[in-house]
């Protein structure tokens, strides 16, 4: 299995951080590399050719952002921002630029796991071409545009149906704005995200009965949302 | 500082002019009887010279007539111009009295004489009026020592002071010495309203008060301090007009050049106190910015290393298998979370209170926020019922997500803290066309009437039900700072139950994104 280990780049400035992120992936079956810069973690993601990368916006020498810029003229590989809450503007640039996920910090170690799986299994697309799409408790049946969660059934409209189903198939994947509404209304509405939002809320009020502890459906402020089902639940 | 020599070199020069010039306004305000008496005695003078000299043989007695020119030259001079033609009179009479044969007779009528008069005429005329221009340049060189001697001196006070408190009382003694009269200097932003030339001086930014256009019947004279836009205040000379002072002898030009130069001091001094306080202010914002930076990354970095090693090893099958290490564990991660969240907010406050940065806002769903809030809270979450009720037409809000994630998380976390373990934590929000009303309800013990104001402060500590003081101090302060950077208000307000603690958050229609997406019809 050695072979097969992905590669993750860390581009992480800090030594701490940068040790306990290499023990946490090593343990956890991945092969490791850190670039302590950004003109380091540039390089080596052009000459190891990592299977996703793990970028911390704050470095010495030259801006998160601008490694990402550079990246993203030649490679697609997945690239999961650290960032802190404060660095909000920071962010969404980096999204902009083709970030594909991000982790704020201080964060756990289950929930970068869970970023670097689901970016993982990005790359290796969906080749699924089952008629049922089953995340934990929730059960959707593309053909007879059915849902049922907890063995319920949970009637939706069908831009309900729409918007779970997108989620659900990128389930635990930050799903920008954009890409929401171009999937489930089309180009037309642009940048009017109200329709996605109103619908959001729709949603959380059919899947989420109880709200402090039914969090499945995850606000990435500026960003995007994410379902995330059987992670905390 | 290079015109000084040239200002001392004219201050001598006018002192010696009025060392003349002083001296005849003094002697020409003699009594006139006084006066004829010295122009007399000068005439006799001359005359008792011309006879002795005519007696001792001078071969011809009528040209000694040319010695009558120095008595009408003495008079013109120090006399005055009428005093000068009656000594020409009485120097002709005199002439002839003691000269002229026969001696001792006057023919005063006699073409000779008459020319002589006309002659010691003319003298008396024109050194009189050359004596009179001396006199008034001499007066104007002295007038202008007097300001340029005010100013220099006024100037050399005011010299090197850089705020305006000490400015004031500088020029306010200066001025007060040379007028003689009690002034004051009251800035654009000072006066009292009932004091209506002052009003009109600051207004017109023109002389106000005696002897001017306006309110002329007024003893004090209110003098514009015309800065660089506008005037800047006000002198006002307070006068007597039963007590003569010096300012009424001052001309109305260097009175203006007096409060010119007191204008261009204060606001000297005016420009160089902004520009210390907005260097204090950069100093401050500096050193925001340092602890902000140092705050973030110093504190945060290793919360990273900290919150990632104990969540690591949460999931390790060693740790998980024993007991205690798992509640140790388990403790230790709680507690960084806290830290973290503690960090948060000390982070958001040095943000809003050093009040640069633009705020970005974005069309936000109530429940998105609340899911954020509690998404974070989920560790501390027992037994507590959560009840959310928003209005169906409840709008979205133009808001920072991430600020209002951050107001309900400390007020959600202050409910779970300060609630019974098993109560009932609501959240209702209302849109009433005018304001978007979301209210904060829990079961705990409340928060006393006399100390709803108070919560809000920053470093108020509550207790908690234990007793023990809880948190930072910071939780409910941020929170208003957040939602007052809004446009809105936070208050502590009676339970809608009559039991626990209700805060209630008004934002107002401003922030408010009303709802447009037409229903849709929902599958049977």
């Amino acid at each position: 299995m050695r072979t097969t280990q992905p590669k993750i780049l860390i581009i992480e400035d800090d030594p701490q951080i940068r040790k306990f992120l290499m023990i946490t992936l090593t343990s956890h079956d991945y092969a490791a590399i850190s670039a302590e810069t950004g003109n380091e973690g540039i390089r080596l993601a052009s000459s190891v050719k990592p299977d996703a990368i793990l970028l911390d916006l704050g470095l010495p020498d030259i801006d998160g952002t601008e490694v990402i810029r550079t990246i993203r003229e030649w490679s697609k590989v997945p690239l999961i921002v650290l960032s802190v809450r404060t660095q909000e503007e920071e962010k969404i640039k980096a999204f902009d630029l083709g970030a594909n996920d991000y982790v704020t910090k201080p964060f756990g170690t289950n929930e970068l796991l869970a970023r670097i799986r689901v970016s993982l299994r990005d790359t290796i697309l969906a080749q699924v071409e089952n008629t049922e799409i089953i995340i934990g408790d929730l059960k959707i049946d593309l053909l007879k545009h059915q849902v049922q969660f907890r063995g319920e059934r949970i009637k939706l409209s069908p831009k309900e149906f729409n918007l779970l189903k997108i989620l659900a198939m990128n389930a635990g994947k930050l799903l920008t704005h954009n890409y929401l509404m171009q999937q489930v209304w089309g180009k037309a509405y642009g940048d009017d995200n109200q329709y996605l939002r109103i619908y959001i809320a729709q949603l959380r009020q059919k899947l989420e009965k109880d709200p402090a502890r039914d969090q499945f459906i995850i606000n990435e402020p500026g960003i995007g949302y994410r379902l995330e089902i059987g992670e905390n639940t | 500082m290079g015109s000084l020599p040239k200002v001392e070199s004219q201050l001598l020069e006018s002192k010696i002019l009025r060392g003349i010039a002083l001296g005849i306004p003094q002697k020409a305000r003699l009594s006139v009887s006084l006066q004829l008496a010295r122009a007399a005695i000068a005439v006799l003078g001359i005359s008792a010279l011309a006879w002795a000299i005519s007696a001792l043989g001078f071969p011809s007695p009528e040209s000694l007539s040319i010695l009558y020119v120095l008595p009408v030259l003495y008079s013109a001079i120090f006399l005055g111009t009428g005093m000068a033609l009656g000594t020409a009179m009485i120097s002709v009479l005199a002439y002839n009295y003691t000269l002229l044969q026969p001696i001792g007779h006057i023919g005063l009528f006699e073409a000779e004489n008459i020319a002589k008069l006309a002659i010691l005429s003319l003298v008396a005329l024109i050194s009189s009026a050359l004596i009179y221009k001396i006199r008034t340049m001499t007066m104007e060189a002295a007038g202008r020592e007097q300001i340029l001697s005010g100013v220099y001196a006024l100037s050399q006070d005011v010299l090197g002071i850089a705020n305006v408190t000490d400015m004031r009382i500088a020029a306010e003694t200066k001025l007060r010495e040379m007028l003689s009269a009690d002034c004051s200097i009251v800035l654009d932003g000072e006066q009292q309203s009932n004091d209506e030339p002052l009003r009109v001086c600051l207004e017109k930014n023109t002389p106000v008060g005696r002897d001017t256009a306006y309110f002329a019947d007024r003893q004090d004279l209110y003098l514009p301090l015309d800065g660089s836009s506008g005037a800047i205040g006000v002198l006002r000379i307070l006068g007597n007009r039963d007590i003569p002072d010096h300012a009424s002898q001052f001309s109305p030009k260097m009175l203006a050049t007096l409060a010119a130069q007191t204008a261009s001091a204060l606001e000297k001094a005016m420009l160089a106190e902004t520009y210390d306080r907005n260097l204090r202010e950069v100093e401050k914002e500096k050193f925001r910015s340092a602890l902000l930076s140092s705050v973030t990354h110093d504190f945060r970095t290793p919360l990273v290393t900290v919150i990632g090693a104990l969540s690591s090893l949460q999931s390790m099958p060693t740790i998980t298998q024993d007991a205690n290490c798992r509640d140790l564990v388990t403790g230790g991660l709680e507690e960084a979370k806290k830290l973290n969240r503690f960090i948060g907010n000390l982070v958001e406050i040095c943000r809003l209170e050093a009040g640069f940065e633009e705020i970005r806002k974005e069309p936000t769903l109530l429940r998105d926020i609340l899911a954020g809030a509690l998404k974070t809270l989920f560790p501390l979450i027992g037994q507590q019922r959560f009840t959310v009720s928003v209005e169906p037409d409840f709008p979205l809000l133009r808001v920072n997500p991430a600020l209002l994630e951050l107001v309900f998380q400390n007020l959600l976390e202050n409910a779970i803290k300060y609630g019974p373990r098993t109560g009932e934590i609501k959240v209702i929000a209302r849109w009433d066309g005018e304001f978007a009303m979301i209210d904060i309800d829990d079961d705990g013990e409340g928060i006393p009437e006399t100390d709803r104001d108070a919560v809000f402060a920053k470093f108020y500590r509550g207790r908690q039900g234990d007793g023990r003081i809880a948190g930072t101090g910071l939780g409910l302060y941020i929170c208003r700072e957040i939602i007052k950077v809004h446009g809105g208000t936070i208050a502590a307000i009676d339970p809608h139950d009559g039991q626990g603690a209700c805060v209630r958050i008004v934002l107002p229609a401003s922030v408010v994104v009303p709802i447009t997406v037409e229903k849709e019809i929902e599958e049977a």
